[in-house]
């Protein structure tokens, strides 16, 4: 971080490489859009890039503190614009085949997954997504959302509640279908070949 | 260290059903009430399927994102003042000759401050000493003019 702080742009890139595809996706969790998911990562990275000195080494590691800055950029954008991104979350439900039966009720259980999330106040989902897909340790978490950790806690009780009453009626054994659907999937990738590469 | 059954359904509420999630410090004991107590079991059965929902949902590949981030041109750096003297005085380059004359360089700064200003204050004691000096002459010319009038009296 000194080296990136006295304008090292190879240790930069470093870091780029190494923490963008965490921040790609926690913005992606939080905002369920990959377009406006980019533009956060971009802007987290500018401003590594222009305020790398401010970094402290006992307080932050460089994961934890690059997700604070999304997560505040990220809560900056829901609050900007809250409309856009519902509408632009059901563009990104990829485009599977649905003609299968099983494939569409696993792409509604995706949708109804991915919209439960979106309908969960900011600091709920920002909890839930930190701990859950970032893999973020509670100290980390606490610290990212400017939070005591008995503070986390409560909000992750909380969210974990309110998604199990959205998602109540899905309360039923998905290993199986996760299974079949996993050996569905892989018929269909030996036919296709790779996947997205832009 | 030993948690309660009530702490545990805590950590379940909080962190869901995967160890790896809970907190380092509580995650052995937790493990090992799991281990012993059936009803622990059953409570770990009851929020699992909420992980395991959490758990199908995809993500978009970003695995071109750090090379489009760094195709991005970066802002120049704005240094504070303070960062542009440090800059300059303690360059990064470990072998360069200005490692040396700078530092020298600065250290002599109060040096040839303090000639300057010890330059001015002599400049101020000759011209002192210069008026003390002519008030003097006039008060020996006056001392023999009144010695010759005295003894032109006698």
């Amino acid at each position: 971080m000194t080296a990136i702080a006295d304008g090292d742009q190879r240790v930069y890139a470093d870091a780029v490489r190494q923490h963008s595809r965490a921040i790609g996706f926690y913005a992606f969790r939080m905002l369920g859009n990959k377009d406006s998911a980019e533009d956060i990562a971009q802007e987290t990275f500018l401003r590594l890039w222009t305020h790398a000195d401010r970094w402290r080494s006992d307080k932050a590691s460089i994961s934890t503190w690059l997700h604070r800055i999304a997560h505040n950029l990220c809560i900056d954008s829901m609050r900007k614009d809250r409309s856009s991104q519902t509408e632009e979350f059901e563009d990104e439900i990829p485009d599977q085949a649905r003609d299968a039966e099983l494939q569409q009720e696993w792409d509604e259980r995706q949708q109804r997954l991915q919209a439960a999330l979106m309908m969960m106040p900011e600091r709920q989902r920002s909890a839930i997504v930190l701990t859950h897909y970032q893999g973020l340790g509670n100290q980390a978490v606490a610290s990212i959302m400017d939070l005591s950790v008995d503070a986390l806690e409560s909000l992750l009780a909380r969210s974990r509640r309110a998604l199990r009453t959205m998602l109540a009626d899905l309360q039923e054994p998905v290993h199986n279908k996760q299974v079949r659907l996993h050996q569905s999937n892989d018929k269909k990738a030996g036919q296709s070949g790779p996947g997205e590469q832009t | 260290m030993t948690i309660s059954l009530q702490r545990f359904e805590q950590l379940l509420d909080a962190y869901g059903a995967s160890p790896q999630r809970w907190p380092d410090h509580e995650r052995a004991a937790a493990l090992q009430l799991l281990a012993q107590s059936p009803h622990a079991v059953q409570l770990m059965q009851n929020v699992q399927w909420l992980d395991q929902e959490l758990d199908l949902l995809p993500a978009p590949d970003f695995s071109h994102l750090s090379a489009k981030l760094l195709q991005q041109p970066l802002p120049a750096r704005q240094k504070s003042l303070t960062e542009q003297l440090l800059g300059w005085l303690l360059p990064l380059q470990q072998h360069s000759t200005a490692l040396f004359w700078r530092p020298a360089a600065l250290a002599c700064v109060p040096l040839m401050l303090g000639l300057v200003l010890g330059n001015q204050l002599d400049i101020f004691s000759d011209a002192y000493a210069d008026d003390m000096y002519s008030v003097e002459v006039e008060e020996t010319e006056l001392d023999l003019i009144s010695l010759a009038d005295y003894s032109e009296t006698l």
